[in-house]
């Protein structure tokens, strides 16, 4: 059984775990309004940018521009760009992005090739024998289009050259705060969403192909930059409420080894007081 | 018209106007209301607008713009 010092030593240790983890979470917390904020306020352009990439996809004939982004090969190699974060100490976020990738894979038949952004992401592979074709870490909390840019190029570049005959993105998009659902969704050959209705004659400066030889990359890039954006804002919120989580069951452990020390330090009391009582008593007789 | 510039951090303009000049990829280009659909992509240089006889510049480095309708959308790659 543990010494009323020993335990009070142990309280002390808890405690301050628990400022720890409540200091990373008030971080977390900060850092999660920016990249919120990042991911919402860039959504509007990349789906006015899908919108466009549609459009003018559903008025080029295929013979007209050749795209070869758009071209869709017999798959011999698939690709997968991971986004994860950096680090961990974000409950379950990582493993479930991770699970999300390792499922994919078992269903492919073609051996996969990874691009990962993220030591996390960048692990998994190594340790499943991956080969990889490019790695991006240290990214940071505040990622700008400039940051991503050379991800995309290395993507776009990895597919032109037929190394990989198909792009995935994995990452976990941000639902709120305590949801961060992991998704993989293709990115390449660029598969444009067949809503758009107003299919009415547009006007392309220079033309059709060259408008969309220069959209289609850019499209790319900014479907990267999204998911780079949605990871983080998926990372600081799970790191928010794990550590929120470990602050409260810090606390609670404080609250049960301060009465179990209480317990102790009163049972010491009584068995001295015993003794004395005791001593005095056989002294009297 | 509706006139809505956007890059990929944040939307800069969004407002009714009265006329767009945009530095197209051939060479300048005005915007009235009521234009035919239009794709283009555009150089690095400065949106000109009209508003009620007042006029403002957004710098845009590059970018793509849009005329569907009623509506002017401008991607820009940054500013």
């Amino acid at each position: 059984m543990a010494s009323v010092r020993q335990i009070a030593r142990r309280i002390r240790s808890v405690e301050n775990t628990a400022k720890i983890t409540k200091a990373m979470a008030m971080i977390a917390a900060s850092k999660l309004r920016r990249s919120q904020d990042a991911a919402t306020q860039g959504r509007s352009y990349s789906e006015n940018m899908a919108a466009m990439v549609s459009n003018v996809v559903s008025q080029t004939n295929e013979d007209e521009s050749h795209q070869p982004l758009l071209e869709t090969r017999v798959v011999s190699n698939v690709g997968i760009l991971i986004v994860a974060p950096d680090r961990g100490l974000t409950g379950g976020l990582n493993a479930n992005i991770l699970r999300a990738v390792s499922d994919f894979i078992d269903t492919q038949t073609a051996p996969v090739k990874v691009v990962a952004i993220g030591k996390k992401g960048l692990d998994f592979a190594r340790r499943n024998g991956l080969e990889i074709i490019a790695e991006y870490t240290g990214i940071g909390d505040r990622p700008t289009p400039t940051d991503t840019l050379p991800i995309g190029e290395a993507v776009i570049n990895a597919f032109s050259n037929a190394e990989v005959d198909s792009f995935h993105t994995a990452y976990a998009q941000f639902v709120n705060t305590t949801l961060q659902r992991p998704v993989v969704q293709p990115l390449l050959p660029v598969s444009p969403s067949e809503t758009s209705a107003n299919s009415v004659g547009y006007i392309f400066e220079p033309n059709a192909g060259e408008v969309l030889g220069r959209l289609l990359p850019r499209y790319v890039e900014t479907l990267i930059h999204h998911a780079v954006l949605e990871g983080n804002a998926s990372e600081q919120s799970a790191r928010m409420v794990a550590m929120n989580q470990a602050t409260d069951n810090a606390n609670e452990m404080v609250d049960d080894l301060t009465l179990l020390m209480n317990k102790l330090r009163q049972e010491t009391i009584t068995t001295e007081l015993l003794d004395i009582v005791g001593g005095v008593a056989a002294l009297e007789s | 018209m509706k006139l809505e510039v956007v890059t990929t951090e944040e939307t800069l303009y969004s407002e009714e106007v009265d006329i767009v000049i945009a530095p197209g990829a051939e060479g300048q280009l005005g915007i009235l209301p009521r234009h035919a659909s239009l794709l283009t992509a555009i150089n690095s240089g400065d949106i000109v607008v009209r508003k009620n006889g007042q006029e403002s510049t957004i710098p845009v480095q590059g970018g793509f713009l849009e005329v569907s309708g009623d509506q002017v959308t401008v991607l820009a790659n940054s500013s």
